[in-house]
């Protein structure tokens, strides 16, 4: 019987021995009843100097006052919990410095009464690793703080670059197109073809001030904001149709409006899409007899496509991405004038909304264009 | 020769620009009381009979400001902000005449308390139009506190 205690105190040493973390015990009163070796190494006491002492001597002399007290409450109130939960624990060495603990507390009632463990781990290394994140946090949030700032420069630089571009560009073209225009109408020296030489100058002069604006808008797009509302979109196409029709002159179109049911999204973005796809249909079926202009909508899968339809010249589908790159044209200056902005910024309007924009045709017999506003 | 009788006051610096302006101007009779100043500083002198206009007359304002607003020394903004705020230049009808289409310039010149803002069309016939359409309003249809 005896021996068998014997065998069971030796198991037990062993294992509080063999413990990695530091284990300690106190009475009731906060005399030290038990240390393994790791307290003697975290605390470079040996277990001579620690065993009856008061538990208060491993503590930070901030603590040691307040200490009794708390152990009080643990002993009249015992649970099994980590202490100072939420709050940096320190211990004190035996030479005075101090250093992070963590430590749980449980009790065991013996024949003495309550008896409390105390497991300690020295959190050094831990508390090192967690400043290096933490550093490491700080450190990025830093450099995104600065590449944010890199870019808003970058994009104010490019926004002063559009404004000398809308206004330094169009000053001299101005003069170009004005002189030229001055000169053609005080000219009874010129012939026609000094005539016709000037006529070209102006018109050229005058297409580059339709580039500069088209493209001067088509860059603002990119730091407008969607300001999102209802649209009808049957008022809208009907508005839009109108305001083309009114600016090109009326020749005799045959439009039908089909189903448009609303749609959400900003309504001036949407306008110059519904403008710029049936601009072009009206431009690209003009040398038929008689123009056929279908604006409508169909179900897709899960999405409503708008359409805009016509019976003009279409394109080779061979060609069909090229159709929405900036200054991409797939007819001659001569067949059909244009800028090839617009169906770029019908593309970036669509895209900023979150849609899909494409194209069916066939040569001379009209094209399609659809697209989505999610 | 310190101008007095001036009707309107041409701030331009451009000296295509201001020549194309004056031009239309002269197809409507509107030329003859027209004084060109080439930047801001020159402008803000006229107004307040000041540097090389000290002794003007200031009691006789123009009807009308065509103003740029990409100028030297003082910009087009920094003008319509001294003109605005003074008493005796604010209501002289002020006109932003210029090459931005920028919507900051807009909005800014408009809560400045400009009158009117017009983009100088790149086409000819639309600019001299332009121009001489703002002359006829500002001159002869607008009236204004003696």
């Amino acid at each position: 019987m005896e021996k068998m205690l014997e065998k069971a105190e030796q198991r037990f040493k062993m294992v509080v021995d063999a413990a990695p973390s530091g284990i300690l015990m106190t009475d009731q009163k906060g005399k030290i009843t038990l240390i393994n070796p790791q307290i003697e190494k975290y605390f470079g006491y040996s277990s001579d100097e620690l065993l009856g002492k008061p538990v208060e001597i491993l503590l930070p002399d901030a603590l040691k006052n307040k200490h009794p007290e708390m152990r009080d409450a643990f002993v009249h109130k015992p649970s099994n919990r980590a202490m100072g939960a939420g709050r940096d624990l320190y211990a004190r060495r035996k030479d005075g410095s101090e250093f992070p603990v963590e430590i749980g507390l449980s009790h065991i009632t013996t024949q003495n009464g309550i008896e409390i463990l105390a497991t300690v781990v020295d959190i050094t290394e831990r508390k090192k690793n967690e400043e290096e994140i933490k550093k490491l946090n700080e450190d990025l949030e830093k450099r995104v703080i600065e590449r944010t700032q890199q870019l808003e420069d970058a994009n104010k630089e490019l926004e002063s670059f559009s404004y000398s571009v809308s206004h330094d560009l169009r000053a001299p073209l101005r003069a170009i197109t004005g002189f030229s225009a001055k000169l053609l109408r005080s000219a009874e020296q010129l012939d026609e073809e000094g005539k016709r030489l000037l006529n070209i100058i102006i018109r050229n002069g005058e297409k580059m001030g339709d580039l500069i604006d088209n493209l001067l808008a088509f860059s603002r797009l990119g730091r407008k904001d969607i300001i999102t509302t209802f649209i009808d979109m049957e008022d809208l196409s009907r508005s839009a149709f109108k305001d083309v029709t009114a600016e090109n002159g009326s020749r005799s179109v045959e439009v039908t409006f089909g189903k448009l049911p609303p749609a959400k999204g900003d309504f001036s973005m949407i306008k110059i899409v519904l403008v710029n796809l049936i601009s072009n249909a009206l431009k690209y079926s003009r040398n038929k007899e008689k123009q056929i202009i279908e604006i409508s909508s169909k179900n897709g899968s899960d999405e409503i496509v708008y359409y805009v339809k016509d019976n003009g010249a279409g394109f080779d589908m061979r060609y069909s991405d090229k159709l929405f790159g900036v200054f991409q044209r797939l007819h001659s200056e001569k067949e059909f004038e244009g800028t090839g902005i617009g169906l770029s910024t019908v593309q970036r309007i669509i895209h900023k909304h979150g849609g899909r924009i494409w194209a069916e045709s066939q040569e001379n017999a009209g094209a399609t264009f659809f697209f989505t506003i999610p | 020769m310190i101008p007095n009788d001036v009707q309107i006051l041409l701030v331009e610096d451009n000296p295509a620009d201001s020549e194309l302006t004056m031009d239309a101007l002269r197809d409507r009779n509107l030329a003859n009381q027209v004084h060109h100043v080439e930047d801001g500083q020159q402008a803000v002198d006229f107004l307040f009979g000041q540097g090389k206009y000290s002794g003007r007359n200031t009691d006789a304002k123009p009807k009308l400001i065509l103003l740029d607003l990409k100028l030297p020394k003082l910009s087009g903004l920094d003008v319509l902000q001294i003109i605005k705020k003074d008493e005796r230049t604010r209501t002289i009808p002020v006109v932003v005449l210029t090459s931005s289409r920028e919507e900051k310039d807009l909005i800014e010149s408009y809560q400045l308390g400009v009158n009117s803002y017009v983009t100088k069309p790149v086409n000819f016939n639309d600019f001299s139009e332009a121009v001489a359409n703002l002359g006829m309003y500002w001159l002869i249809l607008n009236q204004q506190p003696e």
